[in-house]
Order: C-alpha cells, then sequence, then structure tokens
C-alpha cells in the first residue's frame, strides 16, 4: 500500500506543488520566527557575557519600579555617591573597583538633523579600567578632555563622519559641540540594538548628567580568594542598602531577562502571523487533498475492489499527507533561516543592528517546524482521507460524477454550532474573563472561522448566482463561469473560506484603526485646546533641555504654557504601580479640557491630586479623602483628592498632580516630555517663539491642532499598514489555494473544456470563463471576509468601551477597496490556470477517457 | 450563417467537404505510424456520408482531420470551399462555431447548462441572436420540448443525444460531424437519432458526416466508405445492414491473410 501511496504522489505532483508551497510558507514563518529571535538571543547571551565578565560584580543604584524590558535596558540609571568606590576598595578580596556615568546623548548629524534610531540614544562615561570594558575602541583614541566624544561604528559609518572633525551632540541642556576622536563597537556589534552611545570623559559626563562626585554603575574585580556570591555578600555588607550589588553572572541573566522579553514579543508576533499563515495553509491542505481524492475515487475503489480494506485506502491518502508534510517542514526550515536572515538585513537597514552570531538552528526550532508542517497536513488531509476510504467497490464500476450531491445537513450544523461557540470564546476573551484572554481569542477566532467555513458552503449557491447575474447576462463565459463557481459548493466555499480568513483580520483590524482614530480624532475635538504642543521627540523617550519651558514662560507672545510629565508611584491600597501625570494645574485647563466634575484645580495646584471621575467612583473616593502612596524609594505618603475630572484620554492617566507634588512622589520622574502653549495674540508669533527657544532642542518637534491631528492619524495608519503586510502573507496563500483550485478543477473539466472548444469557444472566452470564477470566488471570499471582520471588529470595539472607543466606525470606502483588490487578485491568480484551459488541444480534450 | 452572401453563387458547386490527399502520421522515424494515406474525399451538400473500419483504420483521424479538431501532415480539408489550411486557431474556432456541427459519443452536454442553454451555447458563444423558429422547429423535431428546462443529469442518454443534435444544427452549418453518435445509446434511442439526421439530410439538405463501427447505424447513411490502413478500400451508395455486414466479412477475411502476410 505504501507503495500505491508513494506512487500516487508522485503521479500527482503538480497537484501537490502548490499545497506543498502553501505550507513552506506557514513553517517558513514560524522557523524564521525561531531562527531570529534564537540568534539574537545567542548573540546578546555572548556580547552580555564579554561585556560584563570583566568584572565580578556591580554595582548601581535600585532599581525602581519593574518597567518595560526596554526601558529597564536603557534608561539611565540613577547616580551614586562616588565615596561607594572607596568603601568597596577596603573590603578583602576586592582586587580593582571602577565606576562610570551614563545618561542619554544624540549626535547631531551632518546635515543638521538630529540622529533619532528607533532606540535610545545612550551616553557614557569612558574609563579604561573594568568600568570601560564593555566597550571597545575601534579606531582612534578615548576622549581625554572635557571637549572629546567618542562615537558607536554603526553611527559613525552610517552618517559618514570622521575623526577629528566637530560634531554637534544634543545632551540634557541643549547642543553642545565636541571633537570626535575615537570609533566604538561591542564585541563584533557596531551598535546596542540601534542605539546609539556618545562617549565622554568622566568630568564631562557628570557635569552633563548631574552626577557631582557620583557614579552610575561600579564594576569590582575580585582578587580570587573567594566565589563571587560571597564577595558579593561582603560588599553588599561593607556599602549599606543604598545599593545594589550583583554578580556579573546576575548581571548578565537580568539584562538577558530583558532582552528575551524584547525578542519574545518579536517572536510572538511573528509566530502569531505564522499561526495565521499554516491555519489558512491547512485549507488549502484540506481542499487539494478532496479535490483530488474525489477525482481519484475510481481508483480507490478499483483498490477496494481488489482487496485493499478501508483502513487501507485511508493510510494512502494519509502516507501522500505526511510526504507533503515533511517535505514542506523540511523546506520550511530552509526558507525559516533564510527569512531570519532577511528580517536581520531589514532591522540593519533601519538601522537597528544586531550582533552577528550566526542563525541559530536550535532542536526546538526544527522539531516544531516538523511538528506544525506536518502535523496541520495531516490534520487537514484526514476528512478528505476519511472521504476516500468510504469509497464503495462499486463505484470503480460507474464512474458516475458524483459532485455535489450529498446534502450539507450535518456539516451545517457542525458549523453553526463551532462558530457559535468560537463566537462566545472570543467575546469571553475580549472581555477578559480568562487568565488567558489573547488565547482564548484566537482560539475563538479560529473556531469561528472554521464554522463559517463549514457554514459557507450553503450561501457559496446563491452567492455565486448573485455575483455572476451580471457577467452573465454578459457573455456565455460569463454564465458558465458562474455555474462553475455554483458547480462544487464545498469546493467554491473551501477556496474562498481561505480568503475569508485574512481579509476578516484585515478588515476588523481596519475598522479597530477607525474606531480609535474616531475616538481619538473625538476627545482632540473636546479636550485639546492647545495652539501648539511641542514633543520632545516621537519615541517619547527623550526629555525637552529644561530652558525651553523657562524661555517660553517669559515670553510674551505665549499666553499659557504647561508642561507635562510622567512619574509612577505604587497605589498603596491597590498595590498597583500607576502612572501620575504632572501639570501645571493654573493653566493645564485652558491648554487641555480635564472637565473637572467635584473640587477644583485650585487644590491640585496646593499639593492635591486629581482623580479621575470612574475610578474615584469605583474606589468609592470622594473629594477630601486621602489615599496613601508608596514612593520607588520606599517612602508613604498621603495624598487628598482634591478634584475629580472626566476624561483621561489625552493625558493617558487618572491620577494628576502639580509639577511640584510630582517631583516630590517621584524623584526619578522624568522631566518636560511634552509642552502645550497657547498663543497670546498670534499664531504665528507664539509658533516662532517657540522654534527659537527649541533651537537647543533640534530633536523636539512643534504642530499645530491640524498638524498634531494628522500625526497621530498617521501614526495609527502606520500601525494598519504594518498588520496589513503580514497578513498579506495569508492572503498570498488564499490566493495559491484559488489558483489550485482552478487548476485542479480546469484539469477535472478537461473533456468538457473541450467540447466548449469544439462547438465554438475560442481561446479569450475560455480564459475569460476561468477568469471570471476567479472572481467570484474571490469576491465571494472577499465578502464573508468582510463580513465576518465587520462582526469582529464590532466585538472588539464593544470591548474596548472602557478605552474611550464609544463608537465603532466602518469605513466603507476603505472595505470596498479590500474587496475589490481581492477580485484583481483573484484574476491574477487564475491567470495560469485560465491560459492553461486555453491552450489544451481540443483533440485531446474531446478524446480523454 | 453557414453561406455567407459572397459563397452563394457557387455554392451549389462546391462539395460541403473536400478532402484532398490527406495524409496524418503520427510519430517520427522508424515508429511513425501513417494513420491517414493519401485520402481523397468529396462530400456533397444534403448527403449522408458514413464512414467504417476496423479500428485502426484512421476513420476516427480522418473526421477529426475534416472537422477542423487536428491537423493534417499533408494534403488539405476544404469545408464550403474554404481551406482549413493554415488558418489560425482563432479562425478554426469561428469555422467550428460557424461552419461544423458536432454529435459525439454520450457525455458531451455542459453538464453546468439546461437543455435550452446546451442548445443555444454555439450561438452564445459566437455573440449572434438564436433564430426562434428554426430552435422551435429543432426541438419539437426532436421531441425536447418538455426537456428544454432540465440539466443532461435529468435526461436520459438518448435525450441527451437529441440535445447534442440539437446544438449541432442550431447554426446551419455546412455539415455535421458525428463521432460513434449511437455509441452509448440503445438501439431504439439510437434508431430515433439517425432517423432524425437522415431526415435533416434529406428534408432540409443538411449534409452529415459519421463514424460508426455499426452496420445497422451506417445503413441510415446515403453512402458508406470503408476505410482500412488510412486508405479507402471500399464504397457503398444506400447501405444496407446486411450489405454493410457482407462486405465487412470479406474485409475482416482480407485483413487475416494481409495479417499472415506480413
Amino acid at each position: 500500500m505504501l507503495r500505491v501511496a508513494l506512487k500516487g504522489l508522485l503521479g500527482h505532483k503538480s497537484r501537490f506543488l502548490l499545497t506543498t508551497l502553501a505550507v513552506v510558507a506557514g513553517v517558513t514563518f514560524v522557523a524564521g520566527a525561531f531562527v531570529l529571535t534564537d540568534s539574537i538571543d545567542q548573540a546578546f547571551d555572548d556580547l552580555l557575557t564579554t561585556g560584563y565578565e570583566q568584572a565580578d560584580l556591580y554595582v548601581t543604584a535600585p532599581e525602581g519600579f519593574e518597567t518595560s524590558a526596554t526601558e529597564a535596558t536603557f534608561a539611565a540609571r540613577e547616580a551614586f555617591d562616588a565615596d561607594v568606590v572607596d568603601t568597596i576598595s577596603e573590603v578583602e578580596g576586592v582586587a580593582e573597583v571602577d565606576g562610570i556615568v551614563e545618561g542619554t546623548a544624540a549626535f547631531v548629524a551632518p546635515d543638521g538633523d538630529p540622529i533619532v534610531p528607533q532606540a535610545p540614544t545612550l551616553a557614557a562615561s569612558w574609563s579604561d579600567g573594568v568600568g570601560g570594558a564593555w566597550v571597545s575602541v575601534r579606531d582612534g583614541r578615548p576622549p581625554e578632555g572635557r571637549d572629546e566624544v567618542m562615537m558607536d561604528a554603526a553611527t559613525f559609518q552610517r552618517f559618514g563622519f570622521s575623526l577629528g572633525a566637530q560634531v554637534e551632540v544634543l545632551v540634557p541642556d541643549g547642543v553642545a559641540s565636541y571633537t570626535l576622536v575615537g570609533v566604538t563597537g561591542f564585541g563584533d556589534a557596531d551598535n546596542l540594538l540601534g542605539a546609539t552611545l556618545a562617549t565622554f570623559d568622566l568630568s564631562e559626563a557628570r557635569d552633563l548628567f548631574g552626577a557631582q562626585e557620583a557614579y552610575t554603575e561600579v564594576s569590582v574585580v575580585g582578587d580570587g580568594s573567594i566565589d563571587p556570591a560571597a564577595l558579593r555578600d561582603r560588599v553588599a555588607a561593607a556599602v549599606g542598602g543604598d545599593v545594589t550589588v550583583m554578580t556579573a553572572t546576575d548581571r548578565v541573566a537580568a539584562d538577558q531577562a530583558d532582552i528575551s522579553e524584547f525578542t519574545g514579543l518579536l517572536s510572538t508576533v511573528l509566530l502569531v502571523f505564522a499561526g495565521v499563515a499554516v491555519f489558512v495553509g491547512g485549507f488549502l491542505v484540506v481542499n487539494t487533498f478532496g479535490i483530488v481524492v474525489a477525482q481519484r475515487s475510481r481508483e480507490f475503489a478499483l483498490l477496494r475492489a481488489v482487496g485493499a480494506s478501508r483502513r487501507q485506502v485511508l493510510a494512502t491518502v494519509l502516507v501522500e499527507a505526511l510526504a507533503v508534510g515533511l517535505l514542506a517542514s523540511a523546506i520550511g526550515i530552509a526558507t525559516g533561516v533564510g527569512l531570519a536572515a532577511l528580517l536581520v538585513a531589514i532591522l540593519d537597514a533601519m538601522g537597528i543592528d544586531l550582533p552577528t552570531a550566526g542563525a541559530v538552528l536550535a532542536a526546538r526550532t526544527v522539531i516544531a517546524s516538523f511538528v506544525v508542517g506536518t502535523g496541520v497536513t495531516l490534520v487537514a488531509a484526514l476528512a478528505p482521507a476519511r472521504r476516500a476510504s468510504k469509497v464503495l467497490p462499486i463505484e470503480a464500476l460507474r464512474g458516475s460524477e458524483t459532485a455535489d450531491a450529498a446534502p450539507l445537513g450535518r456539516r451545517t450544523l457542525v458549523g453553526a454550532a463551532l462558530a457559535m461557540v468560537g463566537g462566545s470564546s472570543l467575546l469571553a476573551g475580549l472581555a477578559g474573563a480568562t487568565a488567558q484572554p489573547i488565547a482564548l481569542v484566537g482560539f475563538g477566532a479560529a473556531l469561528s472561522f472554521v464554522g463559517v467555513a463549514l457554514l459557507s458552503p450553503v450561501i457559496a449557491g446563491p452567492a455565486s448566482r448573485l455575483l455572476g447575474w451580471l457577467p452573465a447576462r454578459w457573455s456565455v463565459a460569463g454564465k458558465l463561469a458562474r455555474q462553475n463557481a455554483g458547480r462544487d459548493r464545498r469546493r467554491t466555499a473551501s477556496t474562498a473560506s481561505a480568503l475569508m480568513i485574512g481579509l476578516a483580520l484585515v478588515s476588523a483590524v481596519t475598522i479597530l484603526t477607525a474606531s480609535v482614530q474616531g475616538a481619538l480624532s473625538d476627545s482632540l475635538t473636546e479636550q485639546f485646546r492647545a495652539d501648539l504642543i511641542i514633543q520632545a521627540d516621537q519615541m517619547g523617550t527623550r526629555d525637552l533641555p529644561r530652558g525651553v519651558a523657562v524661555q517660553l514662560a517669559d515670553d510674551p507672545a505665549i499666553a499659557g504654557l504647561s508642561p507635562i510629565r510622567f512619574g509612577q508611584v505604587e497605589d498603596a491600597a491597590e498595590g498597583d504601580v500607576v502612572n501620575v501625570v504632572g501639570v501645571e494645574p493654573r493653566t493645564i485647563d485652558d491648554l487641555l479640557s480635564m472637565g473637572v466634575q467635584e473640587g477644583s484645580l485650585d487644590a491640585v495646584d496646593q499639593g492635591a491630586l486629581a482623580l479621575q471621575a470612574d475610578v474615584a467612583s469605583d474606589r468609592g473616593v470622594d473629594v477630601g479623602d486621602d489615599l496613601i502612596f508608596r514612593t520607588s524609594d520606599g517612602r508613604e505618603l498621603l495624598l487628598q483628592v482634591g478634584a475629580t475630572f472626566a476624561s483621561t484620554e489625552m493625558l493617558g492617566s487618572a491620577y494628576v498632580v502639580s509639577l511640584d507634588t510630582l517631583a516630590e512622589i517621584d524623584p526619578r520622574s522624568r522631566g518636560d516630555v511634552v509642552l502645550l502653549a497657547n498663543a497670546a495674540e498670534d499664531l504665528g508669533a507664539a509658533r516662532d517663539a517657540v522654534d527659537e527657544a527649541l533651537t537647543i532642542a533640534p530633536a523636539a518637534s512643534v504642530s499645530d491642532q491640524a498638524e498634531f491631528r494628522q500625526q497621530n492619524e498617521d501614526q495609527i495608519g502606520q500601525a494598519l499598514n504594518l498588520m496589513i503586510a503580514l497578513l498579506a502573507l495569508a492572503i498570498i496563500i488564499a490566493l495559491l489555494g484559488i489558483t489550485n483550485t482552478l487548476a485542479l478543477a480546469v484539469l477535472e473539466r478537461t473533456r468538457e473544456i473541450g467540447l466548449l472548444r469544439a462547438v465554438g469557444m475560442n481561446r479569450p472566452q475560455t480564459r475569460r470563463m476561468v477568469l471570471w470564477e476567479a472572481v467570484f470566488v474571490s469576491v465571494f471570499g472577499a465578502l464573508l471576509g468582510v463580513a465576518v471582520g465587520t462582526l469582529f471588529g464590532w466585538a472588539i470595539v464593544q470591548a474596548l468601551g472602557d478605552e474611550g472607543i464609544t463608537r465603532m466606525i466602518v469605513p466603507v470606502g476603505q472595505l470596498t477597496v479590500y474587496v475589490v483588490v481581492a477580485a484583481i487578485a483573484g484574476l491574477i491568480a487564475a491567470v495560469l490556470p485560465a491560459w492553461k484551459a486555453s491552450r489544451m488541444n481540443v483533440l485531446d480534450a474531446v478524446t480523454v477517457e | 450563417m453557414s453561406s455567407a452572401p459572397v459563397d452563394l453563387p457557387d455554392a451549389a458547386m462546391t462539395p460541403a467537404v473536400r478532402v484532398t490527399s490527406a495524409v496524418k502520421v503520427y510519430g517520427e522515424g522508424p515508429t511513425a505510424v501513417r494513420a491517414l494515406d493519401g485520402i481523397d474525399l468529396q462530400v456533397p451538400r444534403g448527403s449522408f456520408l458514413a464512414i467504417m473500419g476496423p479500428s485502426g483504420s484512421g476513420k476516427s483521424t480522418l473526421l477529426h482531420c475534416a472537422a477542423a479538431l487536428d491537423r493534417l501532415t499533408s494534403g488539405s480539408v476544404e469545408i464550403d470551399g474554404t481551406s482549413l489550411d493554415g488558418l489560425s486557431d482563432r479562425q478554426l474556432t469561428r469555422m467550428r462555431r460557424e461552419r461544423i456541427g458536432f454529435v459525439f459519443q454520450s457525455y458531451n452536454l455542459v453538464p453546468t447548462l439546461t437543455a435550452h442553454e446546451n442548445i443555444t451555447l454555439p450561438l452564445d458563444l459566437a455573440g449572434a441572436k438564436v433564430d426562434r423558429e428554426r430552435f422551435d422547429q429543432i426541438v419539437d423535431t426532436l421531441a425536447l420540448r418538455d426537456r428544454l428546462t432540465h440539466r443532461p443529469a435529468e435526461m436520459s442518454g438518448g435525450q441527451q443525444q437529441r440535445v447534442a443534435a440539437a446544438r449541432a444544427l442550431i447554426t446551419r452549418p455546412t455539415v455535421v460531424f458525428a463521432d460513434e453518435p449511437t455509441g452509448a445509446l440503445d438501439s431504439r434511442s439510437g434508431a430515433e437519432l439517425l432517423g432524425f439526421l437522415r431526415d435533416a439530410a434529406r428534408t432540409v439538405g443538411q449534409t452529415v458526416v459519421m463514424v460508426t463501427h455499426d452496420p445497422v447505424s451506417a445503413s441510415y447513411a446515403d453512402r458508406l466508405l470503408f476505410l482500412a490502413d488510412g486508405r479507402v478500400v471500399d464504397e457503398l451508395d444506400g447501405p444496407t445492414a446486411d450489405a454493410v455486414l457482407d462486405r465487412m466479412k470479406r474485409f475482416e477475411g482480407n485483413d487475416d491473410a494481409a495479417g499472415e502476410g506480413r
């Protein structure tokens, strides 16, 4: 039987080509995601180990509240007293102690624009001791005076700097000029995950980052008499609780954990899209095997007639599926390694230079790829294989064309049940009813897709009749195509369903985006009153130099000004770390309507807290009540609720205090991230004043209301485009499915096409017949997808009601464009089958048995 | 449609089909097979010609080449005085659409179309209007009136083949080619169909060329050609089934003798 199976496969190689391709595409993403993140992890592990193994212990200021991975890794640490070095050097077993100061600073490119990558702009003091061992001098020499600086190799090469030249650097207080004396590297890498690094001499760094007689990090090397853990305990005992002491191993592990959090997120995102691709690929497998089994039913009947058991027939088909799955997985792993390399190249082009450790192909990657590739193929081939095993021996003699006779009853019931269970899982997941809401949403969506796919044959018939109504009036080709599309409802439906999935996801995301944009636009209209908004940078990782606010406060062209600062504090009663916003309470309401409900902002100016009204009522707090907070350095403090306010959308937090209060409750709070300003009289004059103030902050930008609105919309639009680009893979696989189904259908209808040609159908008509069918299938799938996607979008928007997204916006125009694009893509997918159909030799077609 | 105005003057004189020195070779070199080995043939308008011969005699090849489905290696085919030589696919399609009708063995309807749509298919493909009168006449003659809305799967073999015949005739083709038209039919349905083809030839002057291996079917024709090894080896005017059988016996004897002789 095995031989029969493999012969069957070899005999129908071309039929399985596209199926294999679809599985390959899914496996590629699975393997690519793992290879990419494993490679990055490995490279960073190497980098961190080489970087940190120079010393045995690292001393830093204690961590504040747990923050996100990138912040924790790149945020400048607090400085602590330099005396610690003396204390530590006296500890028994310590051989060398060395400290550095870190901060942030950005270079200005030769063309005058600040270099602000999609990553932090780091700065550090140079040390030729163990403290500076993480950086290596690639070229030139270290800075030897206050006016010299070194630059990371990636920035140096990318912007064509030259040694000895003067470079402008954005430092916390503005712009300063330095002589570029050296180029730095990090092991093999030219930069750290895209971050830029400016290396100053110690006294300059201390001045720039406000760390007089202080360090932000101290490295300790032991004399080898005791192990690092014991040394850590000794040092920690000597320095007391004001600083944190870690062994190099712990430090590597801690940093590695942060990196892994980042790469884990990356791999999750990639795997989600891989999952979608694999899922769609599964539909293609079901379809291909279904068609091939139907076409070969005579062969199976014959096998049964000569004594093959049902199990043997079942096994025949499954062995074919296994072979396809194994082959596709093997190819997918190879292409996955390629994909990872491609992604690294793309990241590199975006200015994120990853350390080169080569592609890491872990056993886990290989196993996962094979499990996914062969698993999906086998599961998807199960139903067709069962159908093959049910072919009766007698059918070998009948040889009738049984296309669509079986009723759809049970299938429809199962489909409806699945769609209902899937839909409710989706809703439950969105409502956050479980510990794993995202998984539940994904599961619900997948189940809904299968359900709708099972239901869709019921509407495939009427739908193709409806869609084909006009083309059928137009031409015979259109009419025949309409009949062909309605001919095998299951086939049409499952081909269309594959396309449905991609379009449903795209439509849901589009609706979500439009609704978010709408909500944002609404809150801008209602709340945003400032004439001008000044942003430190697009990433929000940098602060404005303090001079900007000082200068603008005195400028007569500016009428009202409030900085926006962010800090964190732990809400003692709830145990959560909350974001706190610091504003200027006297002017904020003219710039950003807070909608004060009770109390007044005057109280906030006096040191009270403004609490968002919903949060206040949830917690049963009224104006005048006290709330207890715990600061990051462990102090407890009491804040009175001085006002309640309506809106949080623009401020981004339910807790608002004055700038002074913020500085008190969070000593680590950031400087001015955003400044809001009103013009005194003339907007142009105000803008000129701002532009002038911003000369010390080239990375900052100023926008008026319209520009700010546009900026926000563009950002959301970019996110949408990225999602669509990633979902395009699923759509392309679905289009492969259309090509495949049509190619198989053309093969199956050889005789019929020959007949049509014999009675006078010309080649263009033959092509049009196939092309029209593709259009019907793709438009049907697209409409189904848009419908399902609209339901998903509705569910998501409902779930986000609390987040201020109050109404669902369905961008009908954009969704229509999707359907039209799907129709055109369907046409393109059908070009090859159509061409094949039209080139078919009439005589061969007529005489085929 | 069968006769454009220009063709009219000499239409009466030109035969519907003229085949001259037809040679068809399959393959090359020592394995080459001469399926047609120099056949000359004229089918006058309004005549019903049957072609018989053992399998491998070239009768199907002759039909396919004459009907613009296949090309000759050398020699020429003219339909209605127009040579098929060097016609493009587009021109051949047009030829099939306008001047040639086909009746194949069974299963030769488009399964997704109704009987009505199947019958008018060649006109629809050509974008031509259906001549209502002719349609009615054909449908009534073939007793298909109450089957028009049915699909092929809902009709008997005989009914399907009558629909095929109606489709072949609807365009008023110069010639209808029939390839074993009764092959899959029971004898009564077969007789009905053949009777209809004969009547079409006699009453409206429809030229019919039929390939068959059945002496009874052949007896419906006005004239019968016998083919063997790609050549015309005999012909018979106004064949009867008995006469055909007689001839066939003789050929089989010859064939055996020839076979032994080789």
